[in-house]
């Protein structure tokens, strides 16, 4: 089986479209309103030295992705068994990034259409994608890229007649706890995530350092969050900002430019859903590539096809409705603490060691 | 109902186009984990389809984070 060979310009492109993927969807960071700018800041921080640690533990280890690394680190029992509990977390987290989307899909376009059927169309792309291949999906993601990018950056241009500078004030109005707890919660939701790329960083054909493109990825995708949070802030203001699950939505809703340009929510409705299906599939791939490995098959499009219907059927149970998917990324920030930051700490430090005992 | 119609002929084409010729090849172990996965899939279709109530994973998670964290 040809071993599938990406570029780190096509992976990078693909982390930050995976950022924004359901980020800019149903957004859950309402707890600190008009600060979430600082909140996104503080938590890039934090973030850079995690991501600096992704990277160094594909630059130790080239040629094999994070489950035959955790079998090299921690032996083939142990290490099958943290890969199966990662299996599962990338797993875990295709579904809810499916159920973000139908969501998002079913509140602000199709409220009449049940959201089993765009399940079953994210689903069926999501086959599709995946059995074309890796290097299918980064050079899609590269086609699409530049045109994300351009509707997001035309949204922001056009909503400025409605900005209030205003609206940033008073900054920290009820401290700092909850600027922190919302650090806490983005620095696990589009940045701690970019751990599934782990699983294929291997394909990068260059022999460029893995942690320069994680950081570039993150750095750029923490930009475009960033505009699209000060865009939301300038015309939503923080009284709405708590109330709305989608304020990327009804912010570019606003947009009235002469009575000519309006209603223009429908083509970030179109961004939100193309970047939310990169990142289901990213997180597919991920699992995919888990399995394979813990049941030693060839390759990982063999079992796409069963483990997308698995994620399109977990997604229906996963939660009774909207607030409680909303409500639920206050448990999410803490269950994926394990897979995005101790056991990435110790495979480094265990790696390392086993390295200079072997020399 | 109309949601496990629908998905029932999803599966019947990936059985048809997927799992036949993994059956055909004697990929026996292959076989049997995307018959099982695709099963279970199906079992939770139903159960979805008829509203009921399905333990799910994120409970589970729910219940641990906070024996943890209090």
């Amino acid at each position: 089986m040809r071993k599938e060979q990406v570029s780190g310009l096509q992976v990078y492109i693909l982390i930050i479209t995976f950022m924004i993927g359901t980020t800019t969807a149903i957004s859950p960071f309402t707890k600190s309103r008009q600060d979430t700018w600082i909140s996104l800041l503080i938590a890039l921080a934090v973030t850079t030295p995690i991501v600096i640690i992704y990277g160094s533990i594909t630059d130790r280890h080239p040629n094999k992705d994070i489950f035959q690394i955790f079998e090299y680190v921690f032996g083939k029992i142990i290490g099958k068994i943290i890969g199966a509990f990662y299996t599962f977390y990338f797993f875990h987290l295709g579904s809810i990034c499916i159920r973000n989307m139908s969501e998002f899909i079913h509140i602000a376009s199709f409220p009449e259409t049940p959201q089993y059927f765009t399940v079953l169309f994210i689903g069926i792309l999501a086959i599709y994608i995946l059995k074309a291949g890796l290097e299918v999906m980064v050079r899609v993601n590269k086609f699409i890229f530049p045109f994300l990018i351009f509707v997001i950056g035309l949204t922001i241009i056009f909503v400025f007649p409605r900005a209030h500078i205003t609206h940033f004030l008073p900054m920290l109005e009820n401290g700092w706890e909850p600027v922190l707890k919302t650090a806490h919660l983005i620095s696990a939701l589009p940045f701690g995530e970019t751990v599934a790329f782990l699983t294929f960083f291997n394909a990068i054909n260059e022999k460029k350092r893995a942690s320069k493109i994680y950081l570039k990825g993150i750095y750029f995708g923490a930009l475009i969050l960033f505009s699209v949070i000060v865009r939301n802030i300038l015309v939503l203001g923080p009284a709405n900002l708590a109330t709305e699950i989608l304020p990327s939505f009804e912010a570019v809703s606003l947009i009235n430019i002469g009575n000519f340009i309006r209603g223009t929510e429908i083509i970030i409705a179109i961004v939100i859903t193309i970047a939310g299906f990169i990142k289901v599939s990213v997180c597919l791939l991920a699992s995919c590539v888990g399995i394979a490995r813990l049941f030693g098959f060839d390759d990982y499009k063999w079992v796409a096809a069963p483990l997308a219907l698995l994620m399109m059927s977990l997604s229906f149970i996963l939660y009774n409705n909207a607030m409680r998917m909303v409500e639920w990324v206050d448990i999410y920030k803490f269950y994926v603490i394990p897979f995005q930051l101790i056991i990435p700490i110790f495979v480094l430090i265990f790696g390392g060691l086993k390295k200079r005992a072997a020399n | 109902m109309p949601m496990i119609v629908i998905y029932l002929f999803l599966y019947l084409y990936i059985v048809f186009y997927d799992l036949v010729p993994i059956k055909r090849n004697n990929y026996n172990k292959l076989f049997t984990f995307n018959l099982v996965t695709m099963l279970i899939a199906f079992v939770l279709v139903i159960l979805a389809g008829f509203d009921l109530n399905v333990p799910n994973p994120s409970d589970f998670i729910e219940k641990i984070v906070k024996f943890f964290i209090g």
